[in-house]
């Protein structure tokens, strides 16, 4: 029996559109395939941590006390950087970072929501109250950095920025207590 | 050209008793749409749906067309140009989208090779 025309002409529009959902199911998996390769070979992935913190007495006692802010290097080399995020500046104002070492960027807030990126990097997160927002990331480029707000935060929103400051190797060296500050530079 | 006039019987067709009276009505209905022209296509051809809508019959078995215009009639198809239109257009379609998409994908990786990936590790 031969297959009337209508019937080829819809046979073939089917034929067309399978087709296009295959193309389209290979581009998906292509991007997914992506984003794992990424995560696995480059180590780029979206920051994520959960950890809670008190805003009321945040800036008092603990991790983010005021002596506790900036560069640190710990014993084991480790380079961890502890920042506020409060309306309408960063605390510190300058944070120093070595050039091509594992970075440690955490942030808390006292008051609002807050977000931060880095330029020229991949560094991007928002600054919950309540919560450490966790970045590691690695500097390759020896220059000033900016670090604006990028959370609206308020009338002074604009005006909340930071430097970061990443230094040569040679240049990053730790104090006593194991401290790094933009002014040793 | 003919449509369904409102002072003719509703369905339109000449039944021996109503005959007579219906030529005279649909005399009437030609020399009112010839004064009303064109601002009175679109009411007599909303009476044309309107039948339509009640489930009478639009065509009569002895008239090919209710359009009022002349270009309002569908032209007859032809089965070769449709085959060919059938056969051309899926293919014109996929060649349009298939380029879109292509420019997407490669606006994607050279965004991804060029500044995502030089921009470093993050996590």
């Amino acid at each position: 029996m031969t297959d009337r025309p209508a019937e080829i002409h819809e046979k073939r529009i089917l034929g067309t559109e399978l087709l296009w959902a295959f193309g389209v199911g290979v581009l998906v998996a292509a991007t997914l395939s992506v984003i794992v390769f990424t995560a696995l070979s480059r180590d780029i992935n979206p920051p994520s941590n959960v950890e809670r913190s008190d805003p009321k007495t945040l800036h008092l006692s603990g991790e983010f006390a005021e002596h506790n802010l900036g560069t640190t290097v710990g014993p084991d080399g480790r380079v961890t950087v502890r920042i506020i995020a409060t309306q309408f500046m960063f605390v510190p104002r300058c944070i120093a970072v070595p050039r091509g070492r594992e970075v440690t960027l955490r942030f808390a807030s006292p008051d609002v929501v807050h977000g931060l990126l880095i330029t020229g990097t991949n560094v991007n997160t928002m600054v919950v109250p309540g919560f450490v927002a966790q970045v590691h990331t690695e500097f390759t480029r020896g220059e000033d950095l900016l670090m604006p707000c990028h959370e609206y935060c308020g009338l002074g929103h604009s005006e909340m920025w930071a430097t970061v400051q990443v230094m040569p190797d040679d240049q990053f060296k730790p104090g006593p207590d194991g401290r790094v500050s933009c002014a040793q530079r | 050209m003919h449509c369904t006039c409102p002072l003719l019987t509703h369905s339109g067709h000449r039944t021996p008793t109503r005959n007579s009276v219906n030529s005279k009505r649909e005399t009437l209905c030609s020399a009112l749409q010839k004064e009303l022209a064109f601002s009175a296509s679109d009411f007599f051809r909303s009476s044309c749906i309107a039948g339509t809508r009640r489930g009478e019959p639009m065509n009569p078995s002895d008239q090919s067309s209710d359009a009022y215009h002349q270009s309002e009639i569908a032209d007859e198809i032809d089965e070769a140009a449709l085959a060919e239109v059938m056969r051309v257009t899926p293919l014109g379609a996929a060649v349009l989208a298939g380029t879109a998409v292509a420019l997407l994908v490669l606006g994607y990786l050279a965004i991804y090779l060029m500044v995502f990936l030089p921009r470093g590790t993050v996590g």
